[in-house]
């Protein structure tokens, strides 16, 4: 066993982007050439390497080129220039249904899915049973694959290509189609395959994933790496980045309205008070990650101030896991006085009666103004994750539930 | 090239899929099944036989054997060519999705074929046994490394043309129309003494075509009953291997950039 699962050595890789492409041969000879091209760098001169056990996010804007990474790990694609070497057996997931016959059953797909990882039939053939039950597919295991859900599609991959056991897993997005106890198994299967000494890659714009089950980011831009570390760091850097465009947006508008433009997310030092953690606990006090609607929640934001502070604002935003930003607690919005902060240690508390929201994975971002509500003085996205479950309320749709009865009433 | 040779052992299991998929995919849902790709040949055995036997009452005795001991194997080379060309093409989506040794696509067609092939000369020779009154064991059995050249051959010349299909779908359509110009340059309809009584250039051209030493061996064994000789075995061999060794190198050449060309 070689000392690093993936060694990736100067790979470069350009797409002909092609203006007019010449796929006869006839206009190949009178012209003497393929067409006109431009070259789009997908992957420049990239080199890193992936330790056996480490689960690896790779984040960035779309067309940064994730995916082509991925798919040369995966050696779908042949690097231009460079060497990719991988230790031992890789399963990619990168399109839904990849290798599927959708006339097949998900039994006849295992055996073929199987068979694009090199593996025969008596490999396989000790495994459909717990694949079947891991993709939770048992009633259908008999129906041709084109009849499934875009769900059902991703949870069978998922399975086939964690049960073939691979040395590296490489990972395109595909779980954000299934659904939130699916996504969670998926994680938790990672995270056992990490544990084992196997190594993951997990491409995703979900950056809240990327925080909780990764041990390590890279920052794609325009092909190369603009940063690598722990994802934290490397999550809130390109946060800070993709923000700074609505950040300016939003002075233009705070300025347009008459009021001073904001002097915004100052983290330095010399700030008077930071934000240092967020809890969330259940009514009984304990720190969950999982919650029913209609359960009782408690935030709690906990401050550190350096010096006091006249009347600051702390405020929650709750995103959900696709980006909708759902709700807003505002200790200004809610009447509340915080009167002025002293020195010293502290949390804001605000108290959730009834969770009204709709299953699903939702961030919580802290946020700190001063007293005009104008300056940002503390702020972090999309620092803790809640997932919310099925409890009280049986709304699906959606992201909140709304207060109201119903009735009917009918015309004499 | 030893590497790619050795890492298509593990995938025996996808190439087995790929094989029963190419044989029998094209006749789903119909009720002979995988009968119909027998139906071809069978009916032009029945043709050339009431054309050459009962219309033209041909010279040569028993046309109809010594056409399709020749014949046959053409087919099996024709069928490989024209489904294996545009095989890549056709599984672009696969191609593009997941990986595996992207031989393996041209490889099954043309083995498919070749399964046909054997079951059409399964078909033959009773039938050859009893219009030429028995069979020559010992030139059957030298059949098997040429029918074997034949396979390496038609795989090699598969892979090339289905990956250059990729970058140019002209070949498609081109190696149709080759097909038939070579049908009659290869001794099939005719016999190579036939057309050395009228021309020995043109003679010497056919003779040149490579798929004829195949074509012959298959006749002169099947028909004549004669164990072909060495030299004629040895050029099948020849062309065999080094066909495949050609065709595969180009195609490991050309795989490269397969993905983004689909």
């Amino acid at each position: 066993m070689s000392e690093s699962a993936i060694t990736v050595e100067g790979v470069s890789k350009n797409f002909r982007i092609y203006r007019r492409k010449e796929t006869t041969l006839k206009e190949t000879i009178l012209r003497g050439r393929r067409g006109e091209w431009e070259e789009l760098c997908a992957a420049d001169n990239l080199s890193f390497t992936v330790p056996h056990g480490q689960a690896l996010g790779v984040i960035g804007p779309n067309g940064a080129g994730k995916s082509t990474l991925l798919k040369m790990l995966a050696r779908i694609l042949t690097p231009d220039d460079g060497r990719i070497a991988i230790d031992g057996r890789v399963s990619a997931l990168l399109e839904l249904g990849a290798g599927f016959h959708p006339e097949y059953s998900a039994v006849e797909n295992i055996f073929l899915s199987g068979a694009f990882y090199g593996m025969s039939r008596s490999q396989l053939k000790p495994r459909v049973d717990s694949i079947i039950e891991f993709a939770e597919l048992e009633r259908f295991a008999d129906n041709p694959v084109k009849t499934y859900s875009s769900g059902m599609y991703a949870r069978l991959g998922f399975a086939i290509a964690v049960s073939v056991e691979p040395d590296v897993l490489l990972c395109d997005e595909v779980l954000a189609v299934g659904d939130e106890s699916f996504r969670q198994r998926c994680y938790d299967r990672m995270l056992e395959f990490r544990d084992a000494g196997r190594t993951v890659v997990l491409v995703t714009h979900d950056l809240g994933a990327v925080h909780q089950f990764c041990d390590r980011a890279i920052w794609l831009q325009r092909g190369a790496i603009q940063r690598d570390g722990d994802p934290r760091s490397v999550v809130r850097a390109y946060l800070r980045e993709v923000n700074a465009g609505d950040e300016a947006l939003s002075e233009l508008s705070s300025a347009a309205r008459g009021g001073a433009a904001g002097t915004h997310t100052p983290l330095n030092a010399g700030v008077p008070i930071t934000l240092h953690s967020l809890r969330v606990t259940a009514a009984d006090g304990a720190e969950r990650s999982i919650y029913e609607n209609g359960e009782t929640l408690r935030i709690e934001v906990g401050y550190l101030a350096r010096n006091p502070v006249r009347s600051p604002i702390c405020e929650v935003e709750v995103h959900r896991h696709d980006g909708t930003h759902v709700a807003t607690g505002s200790t200004f919005a809610a009447g509340y006085e915080t009167g002025d902060v002293l020195e010293g240690q502290g949390r804001f508390v605000w108290q959730l009666e009834d969770l009204r929201l709709t299953p699903g994975t939702y961030y919580l971002s802290p946020l700190l103004r001063d007293h005009s509500g104008v300056h940002v003085l503390d702020r972090h996205e999309r620092w803790v994750r809640v997932q919310v479950r099925e409890g009280r309320y049986l709304e699906r749709e959606g992201c909140v539930v709304l207060p109201g009865t119903w009735d009917l009433d009918r015309d004499p | 090239m030893i590497s790619q040779l050795s890492e298509l052992r593990g995938f025996g299991y996808l190439f087995r899929n790929f094989l029963s998929r190419d044989l029998s995919s094209r006749y789903k849902g119909s009720l002979l099944g995988v009968a119909w790709s027998l139906m071809n040949p069978l009916v032009m055995m029945a043709i050339y036989t009431i054309v050459f036997s009962v219309i033209f009452t041909s010279k040569q005795s028993d046309f109809a054997i010594l056409l399709l001991a020749a014949y046959l194997p053409f087919f099996f080379f024709q069928t490989a060519v024209s489904l294996g060309v545009p095989t890549l093409v056709a599984n672009a989506g696969l191609i593009n999705k997941v990986y595996f040794p992207r031989e393996l696509l041209p490889l099954s067609m043309t083995a498919a074929s070749f399964v046909n092939f054997l079951l059409t000369m399964v078909l033959l020779l009773p039938v050859a046994a009893y219009a030429r009154e028995g069979v020559n064991g010992w030139a059957l059995l030298t059949l098997i490394p040429v029918a074997a050249s034949f396979f390496l051959a038609t795989a090699g010349l598969v892979m090339l043309l289905s990956a250059l299909n990729v970058y140019f779908r002209d070949v498609e359509f081109l190696s149709g129309i080759i097909l038939t110009v070579l049908f009659y340059l290869t001794p099939i309809v005719y016999t190579l003494e036939f057309v050395g009584e009228q021309s020995h250039t043109v003679e010497l051209w056919i003779a040149r075509n490579p798929i004829t030493p195949f074509t012959e061996a298959f006749r002169s064994a099947i028909y004549y009953k004669q164990v072909p000789d060495a030299l004629q075995i040895g050029e099948c061999l020849f062309i065999g291997i080094g066909g495949f060794l050609i065709g595969y190198a180009v195609f490991n050449r050309l795989k490269g950039r397969l993905a983004e060309e689909l």
